[in-house]
């Protein structure tokens, strides 16, 4: 031991004590279990396509059953987790679009590239080329500011973007009645997230007001960057990521595990709305799980919910806007969508509030 | 689904990056002086570590995880051009995630060595591995991480002896 050696410990230790930790574990896990099942793509493919598909769907989407007696919601899909790389360049990333398991038509090139091609003390400047066969079919140069975020319908089924840093979450927001497949990487060179979203439905990027995400450190944006207000409620053994965008219209949630997401429109998720269906979900071990999940007023306190299911739990936590969301969760119960029979609350002016089913 | 349910294993994992990406980030950071860089390869050498989580053994998730970081941090020594690209200008002023802080002169030192010697400084001195370890992380014999270490920290009291001296 010398004097060198101990201060190179005691330089380390006070150079890094300012590193942050931006690892999120449930991404980190997410991360893992998808290339995990990336393997298993990969064995599968060449035995039988759609059941390859069919248990991408049943992976990443929440099924969705009507809420207010109508038809049922658009399905949205979202790939939670970033694929590996699979360029070394640190300015450019390339999304290959092989493993995704498009159902029925899907695009006619087999991958995404992005690279940044040059900057301004401003903005960045890339490029976006779709491929197929190793052959440019098309390409988009495109400008993105430092710090903001950038999304472009570049078709009638593909949307393209990127938002600042990096993420844990990005969904895209979908009105089509079909679903979304998605995905996001890293362009480590500029530390700038890439993302895709490839509609079934034609027409799609239209009509989608956009995209939500999650920052590492757990802050929700809406398609511009604004903070989106928004809550997390941890329940027994699941944790729930409740937001509000009124810019795009959406109260959303989000699942930890396997990260499933879904969202509707602020008109569609009033206080009395939670007292009607939920959303399913069949886990690996062939149980049901069903949510509710919605947004009190500015304010609401004393909350009471009763459960149609026993077993259920629920939780409350109020949004940085003031409003309070609301969840609920019931497992083991195939038969029925119902998850709150009841809830009751006060409201910013003392009045109690009742919903029943 | 593509597998059978493995919710105790997932948890072990995810307890285990909870306690490990801290320390997984920090030896990273020393590694590459960059951020953005450190942050892409923790999360590269968890998605790895935890492919083989069935194989690592108990208590050993961090050691093993480092072992993965290091040796992909190897790879990339060995297949990164040397600049990322002439098109591009130089980090721009607050994007502090993308550059080494001016207080950060032991960092700054570090990158002045080979990558080699860098490795086993980090390894030797801010993760205190014993030479045997550094050895066994890095695939070399000790022989080789004393000399490392011998010639790293000779450079560093040359680069450091400017910085006492001026106190």
């Amino acid at each position: 031991m010398n004097d060198l050696e101990d201060r190179l410990r005691a330089d380390f230790q006070r150079a890094t004590a300012g590193v942050g930790d931006l690892i999120d574990a449930e991404a980190a896990l997410r991360a893992g279990q998808r290339a995990r099942s990336s393997r298993r793509i990969g064995v599968t493919v060449g035995v039988t396509a759609m059941a390859v598909v069919a248990g991408l769907v049943g992976w990443t989407v929440l099924r969705v059953v009507p809420i207010q007696g109508g038809s049922p919601s658009p399905l949205e899909t979202i790939s939670a987790v970033p694929s590996p790389p699979t360029t070394e360049d640190p300015m450019s990333t390339t999304f290959d679009l092989s493993t995704e398991g498009f159902g029925g038509t899907g695009p006619d090139y087999d991958s995404i590239n992005f690279k940044i091609t040059s900057k301004t003390s401003r903005s960045y400047f890339g490029i976006v080329t779709l491929i197929s066969d190793g052959r440019t079919k098309r390409s988009w140069d495109f400008s993105v500011p430092f710090g903001k975020s950038w999304s472009l319908p570049w078709d009638r089924h593909l949307l393209i973007g990127a938002v600042p840093g990096r993420v844990s979450w990005l969904d895209i927001v979908n009105r089509s009645s079909k679903g979304v497949y998605s995905n996001r990487q890293v362009i480590a060179g500029v530390g700038m997230t890439a993302f895709w979203g490839y509609f079934e439905e034609a027409d799609g990027p239209g009509r989608s007001s956009g995209f939500i995400w999650e920052t590492v450190d757990g802050v929700v944006h809406d398609s511009s960057g604004k903070i989106a207000p928004s809550a997390r409620i941890a329940l027994r053994d699941r944790n729930f990521l409740i937001y509000r965008d009124e810019d795009q219209d959406r109260v959303g949630i989000k699942a930890s595990g396997d990260g499933s997401s879904y969202s509707t429109r602020i008109s569609d998720s009033k206080p009395a709305d939670l007292v009607q269906g939920g959303l399913g979900r069949r886990n690996d071990d062939g149980t049901w799980e069903w949510t509710q999940y919605g947004v009190l007023p500015p304010g609401a306190r004393d909350i009471q919910l009763e459960l149609s299911d026993p077993g259920g739990e629920w939780g409350s936590a109020t949004m940085n806007d003031g409003r309070v969301a609301v969840v609920a969760n019931s497992r083991h119960r195939a038969d029925t969508s119902d998850v709150i029979r009841s809830i009751a609350y006060s409201d910013a002016h003392g009045n109690v509030v009742t919903y029943r089913k | 689904m593509f597998g059978p349910s493995t919710p105790k294993r997932d948890a072990e994992y995810t307890v285990f990056v909870r306690s490990a990406s801290a320390s997984l980030t920090r030896t990273a950071w020393l590694l590459t002086g960059d951020a953005d860089l450190a942050a892409e390869l923790v999360q590269e050498a968890l998605v790895k570590t935890y492919l083989a989580w069935r194989r690592v053994r108990h208590g050993e998730g961090t050691a093993y995880a480092r072992r993965v970081l290091v040796n992909l941090n190897i790879d990339r020594w060995r297949r990164r051009p040397a600049t990322p690209s002439e098109d591009l200008d130089g980090p721009v002023a607050g994007n502090a995630e993308a550059v080494i802080d001016d207080r950060d002169e032991v960092v700054r030192m570090l990158a002045t060595l080979p990558p080699q010697q860098r490795r086993v400084i980090v390894l030797r001195y801010y993760n205190d591995l014993s030479e045997a370890d550094v050895a066994d992380h890095l695939g070399i014999s000790v022989g080789a991480v004393k000399s490392a270490a011998s010639r790293g920290l000779a450079t560093l009291r040359a680069e450091y002896a400017p910085v006492t001296g001026g106190q």
